[in-house]
């Protein structure tokens, strides 16, 4: 039996083909055309219990118990069909191949199993640690060991996801030995870990790489993501913590780059880590009196606390500059970069190409990279101004929908830098012509609304914070729109062929 | 937990080298030092292309013993498909996934005599020697481990 045997793709066994209803989850959302993609959210604990509802209609099919279908469906990798089918032909041999058997074992049959006791004056003399003990376990194979040599030999089978065995033999340990010899819930760790599994292996499931969720999601027409991804478009899910990433790639939400191009540049980012750390520091000096400044909020407009000019943390420029036109720092000045290489006459061509071909790199790596760690900041900055709106708003009595604004403010700020530090790998790739003009004057306007939001999200007297939700509001819509108009942009820019891969 | 076990292993591993016909070419397997270090050795099954070599097994056994399985390498070097020439480590299923505490340290090492007999081509640790087995070429096969055998396995131990 190989593990090919049990791997399949269609949805027809799907744990799920019998659940609830499939609109549940279609969630509003302007950024991404969410029908491309259809699927369900789920839960590891929604999943087990699912798991259970099909062994009980299992059990009532088989005329087993629950306890032995669980075991039975697990050996199978949770293919119940495949199960059926096997077990319709030939029942016995499947539950000798499994250790399931209930006929006699080497013709014997042992009845008296399950815990055992013994006393100090006849104890039990365990094979595995050949120690005298008093409690101990037997399957109906007659093998018998001592609770904690079971209980040292199960910590380390469940982690695994396999059927557990006799120590001594091929029998099977059903869920209930297992909860009797661990004396806890050690089944369910099974369980789980086998579900793990069930979800690694299957095409049609991905577990949200958020750190620290395990929420699930289940993709319904997985048939459609390759040609998703080959035109382009971004198979973008939302796990039921809210968290959003791309299925095809199993990584955070990485709009408006396309897959394709995601891949290529954590690649690159990869292969030239060694190249540009040298970036990632988070402390700069002023560039006006050289003081050093560390960066706490993910604004990038910053105030030299010592004599208070105020400066772009991304080109170190006065924000002067910032302030009423575009941002003009994501622009990568070429003419710039075309001197600089002109004045090394003395190095060769392809010098020139390769140091031309690295500067513009560490451009986008730059602003890329930066965005990354904004977004860091970002979010701890919204979560203490949360806080303390929702501590003052208990101690006066004022209902939390009154903050919603700031909730929701975040959270469109959290997207909103990271589709812009995404478009920085787009613009990466792309040549030089007439759509990057227009990509980048809309990539300058969205780096503009991404820092006024972020800006307001650094005040922390609630008081001003309340005074200014107009302020917050204002910013969001409009982030929104140039959140939206990036996208526009990416894939016009796309579809006009200046993608260069 | 381990450690009556080992002792218990120790005292009937005496008993079974001295009395039985059954690991007859199991030279020696004891302890160095404390329990936990083993040192065994093999001699190569006559009618076969290791006969009249011998080889050291160099055996760590985990705290955890004999819920995990212990640790072998051959010291000396063995031309095996399933043995690294270099590093000495053993591809043996039982050695891995496939352990159970119903082996013991005696049954392990018969366990890699037959390997040498019957070795495993589609898990290999030395490819050359592999592929001579693949291609069905028993005479270079038989030859090349000869020879590695009277260079590195005769009056090794
Ligand atoms: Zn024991
Ligand atoms: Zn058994
Ligand atoms: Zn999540
Ligand atoms: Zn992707």
């Amino acid at each position: 039996m190989s593990d090919e045997e049990f791997e399949y793709t269609d949805d027809s066994d799907s744990l799920y083909s019998d659940s609830v209803d499939d609109d549940n989850f279609k969630i509003e959302d302007s950024l991404v055309k969410h029908d491309i993609v259809q699927y369900k959210q789920h839960t590891t604990r929604e999943m087990m219990e699912t798991l259970h509802k099909k062994c009980t209609k299992l059990s009532e099919v088989l005329g087993k118990p629950h306890d032995y279908v669980v075991t039975l469906l697990q050996s199978y990798k949770w293919n119940s069909e495949k199960l059926i089918e096997d077990y319709m032909d030939d029942p016995q041999d499947v539950e000798l191949r499994l250790g399931l058997s209930t006929v006699k074992l080497n013709g014997e049959h042992h009845e008296n199993t399950g815990l055992q006791t013994y006393t100090e004056e006849a104890p039990f003399s365990c094979f595995i640690c050949c120690e005298d003990k008093l409690e101990s376990y037997k399957l109906k194979c007659g093998h018998e060991f001592c609770l904690d040599c079971y209980r040292t030999y199960l910590n380390e089978k469940v982690k695994q996801a396999n059927v557990i065995k006799c120590p001594s033999c091929d029998v099977a340990l059903t869920p209930g030995d297992i909860d009797t010899i661990s004396g806890t819930n050690g089944s369910s760790v099974l369980l789980e870990n086998s579900i793990k599994e069930y979800v690694e292996r299957h095409k049609t499931y991905k577990w949200c790489p958020s750190p620290d969720c395990n929420a699930i999601v289940e993709v319904l027409n997985s048939s459609d993501i390759a040609h998703l991804v080959d035109t382009n478009q971004i198979p973008i899910v939302i796990c039921s913590n809210g968290h959003r990433f791309c299925f095809n790639c199993g990584f955070e939400s990485h709009v408006p780059a396309p897959c394709n191009v995601t891949k290529q540049w954590i690649n690159k980012c990869k292969d030239d880590s060694e190249t540009v750390k040298w970036i990632t520091t988070h402390t700069k000096t002023c560039p006006k009196c050289d003081t050093s400044i560390e960066k706490n909020g993910g604004c990038n407009h910053m105030t030299c606390r010592k004599c208070a000019y105020e400066f772009c943390w991304i080109c170190l420029g006065t924000w002067d500059n910032h302030n009423n036109q575009y941002y003009q720092c994501n622009r990568y000045q070429y003419e710039q970069a075309e001197k600089n290489n002109k004045s090394a006459k003395d190095k060769k061509l392809q010098d020139e190409a390769t140091k031309k071909s690295l500067q513009r790199y560490l451009h986008y790596y730059n602003l890329f990279n930066i965005h990354e760690i904004s977004t860091k900041q970002d979010k701890s900055r919204c979560d203490v101004v949360e806080n303390t709106v929702r501590e003052v708003q208990e101690g006066v009595g004022i209902s939390w929908i009154e903050a919603q604004f700031l909730v929701d403010s975040a959270s469109t700020l959290l997207n909103a830098r990271r589709v812009l530090k995404w478009s920085y790998a787009v613009a990466f790739y792309c040549d030089r012509g007439y759509s990057l003009d227009l990509f980048e004057t809309v990539q300058a306007g969205l780096a503009d609304a991404v820092e006024a939001l972020s800006l307001l999200f650094e005040i922390s007297d609630v008081e001003v914070i309340a005074k200014k939700k107009l302020n917050f509001l204002n910013a969001s819509k409009l982030l929104e729109d140039r959140q939206r108009a990036m996208v526009l942009a990416t894939e016009e820019t796309i579809n006009n062929g200046t993608l260069r891969l | 937990m381990a450690t009556k076990r080992l002792m218990k292993e120790y005292n009937s591993i005496q008993k079974a080298l001295s009395d039985t016909q059954e690991y007859e070419n199991i030279v020696s397997l004891e302890p160095t030092g404390d329990l936990f270090s083993w040192c065994g050795v093999i001699r190569g099954p006559s009618n076969s292309p290791f006969q009249a070599g011998t080889w050291k097994i160099k055996i760590e056994v985990p705290q955890n013993y004999p819920i995990a399985p212990p640790k072998m390498k051959f010291v000396n070097k063995l031309c095996h498909p399933n043995v690294n020439f270099q590093t000495g480590e053993i591809c043996l299923d039982i050695l891995q996934n496939q352990w159970t505490p119903a082996w013991t340290l005696l049954t392990t090492m018969s366990a890699i005599l037959l390997l040498l007999q019957d070795p495993e081509p589609t898990s290999p640790l030395n490819i050359d020697i592999s592929n001579l087995l693949k291609s069905g070429d028993i005479k270079a096969y038989n030859g090349l481990i000869r020879f590695y055998t009277h260079k590195y396995a005769i009056d090794s131990v």
